[in-house]
């Protein structure tokens, strides 16, 4: 009987301290980053992260020594700019609202993946997520990154296109 | 006594048959008389062409337009009794006069161009029927006959070449219910491009993974529409279809 309380008492106080461990590692319950790694659609393999910044009509995508410059218009370069900078205008930009529909319900973008140009348009994905589902949406390049630059994801571009399409800077 | 009278008179008023007026407003449209100029017959000339358009709730519909070319002093003249016209169809309607001129090598100063547009909607927009106004207008100068069984959509440039213009598939299908055998179309547009939304799912551990993509789809103007369709450039190759 001592010897079955006595392993009880270890089991729990190991168990304890794993919980204990975790929580200091940051590893959240259930082991929810681990899972996430094993999404293929989540690899960054073969893409870069790039830096944005906008200009008069243009985004530009800088990583490494290759710069992306995607033509937009004026409405999409002006909200990028302000996402980066972090100012919000008097009234609530679409993209502003977008962000605040997905932070109230729990829907925490990601990353972008500009993936590939076809026919003079660039084709880029976002990935959201809420809980366990992944949602990985086409989207216009210009509506990704203006919601990627207000919350804080990253954004990546394939290197393939960034060699291809890319100016060398360096 | 008298009082007793006058009093039940008024009373028995009130329960006996009256006579009721009912006013009936006539709505119904009646079509306007087109005032007619006295002029030599010789001296007018007229051309009639049917164009495809779709109006604001996306339905087809058949536009006549009517040029009428008269004697007068280079007017450029709208009759807007049934329909309203936008500014882009003002716009059409003086690049159409000048594609004209300059393609059946006239002057127009001493003539006014009056053009009616009339269609199953109360407002059509949009400069799509301006290689149509060209055709028309051309017509009516040359006073030659428009081929009915033909019909045209594109906007026109002040070069003569036709330019591009939305919702093709819907017009080729209004031209087709509305009898025409031949559709003609902007360059590179007698196939439409269309995108449909796809959502795909799978399950990745204890995770779901979604891709929602738009899928392009190369639409062939001709058998959606069930119509005859040709690409045209200029409008010099489009009155090869159209003048009889």
């Amino acid at each position: 009987m001592k010897e079955k309380i006595a392993l009880a008492a270890v089991v729990a106080v190991a168990f304890l301290t794993g919980i204990f461990a975790g929580s200091r590692t940051g590893i959240p319950a259930g082991g929810m980053l681990t899972e996430l790694d094993g999404i293929p659609q989540l690899s960054t393999e073969g893409f870069s992260k790039a830096d944005v910044q906008v200009g008069p009509l243009m985004i530009y995508l800088t990583s490494g020594c290759y710069r992306l410059s995607i033509i937009t218009n004026e409405i999409q370069a002006d909200s990028i700019g302000k996402g980066i900078q972090n100012i919000t205008d008097e009234r609530p930009t679409t993209h502003d609202t977008l962000n605040s529909i997905l932070e109230n319900f729990n829907i925490q973008p990601l990353m972008v993946k500009v993936e590939s140009l076809r026919d003079g348009t660039y084709y880029s994905k976002i990935l959201l997520r809420q809980g366990n589902e992944i949602l990985n949406l086409d989207t216009r390049p210009s509506d990704a990154i203006a919601v990627a630059v207000r919350a804080g994801a990253p954004v990546y571009v394939k290197n393939e296109l960034l060699e291809k399409a890319g100016e060398k800077i360096c | 006594m008298m009082v007793g009278i006058v009093i039940g008179a008024y009373i028995g008023g009130f329960f006996t048959s009256q006579t009721v007026y009912v006013y009936y407003y006539n709505y119904t449209t009646q079509s306007v008389p087109r005032q007619l100029v006295e002029l030599n017959s010789s001296n007018v000339s007229f051309a009639s062409i049917t164009v495809p358009a779709v109006d604001q709730e996306g339905n087809g519909v058949a536009t006549i337009l009517d040029v009428q070319v008269v004697p007068g002093s280079g007017k450029t003249l709208a009759n807007v009794d049934k329909l309203l016209f936008w500014t882009d169809t003002q716009n059409s309607i003086r690049t159409a006069k000048s594609v004209a001129e300059e393609l059946t090598n006239s002057s127009l100063n001493d003539y006014d161009i009056i053009y009616t547009i009339s269609a199953n909607a109360s407002v059509i927009e949009g400069p799509s029927a301006g290689a149509a106004l060209t055709i028309a207008t051309i017509a009516a100068i040359q006073k030659k006959q428009v081929n009915q069984s033909v019909m045209i959509t594109g906007t026109v440039n002040h070069d003569g070449t036709i330019g591009p213009v939305g919702e093709i598939i819907a017009k080729a299908t209004a031209a087709k219910s509305i009898g025409a055998e031949l559709f003609l179309v902007p360059l590179s547009q007698s196939a439409q491009i269309s995108y449909t939304s796809q959502k795909y799912c799978e399950k990745v551990g204890f995770s779901q993974i979604c891709t929602i993509e738009q899928i392009p789809e190369k639409v062939d103007v001709s058998e959606k529409a069930g119509i005859a369709v040709k690409e045209v450039r200029t409008v010099e190759e489009a009155l090869r279809y159209f003048l009889v």
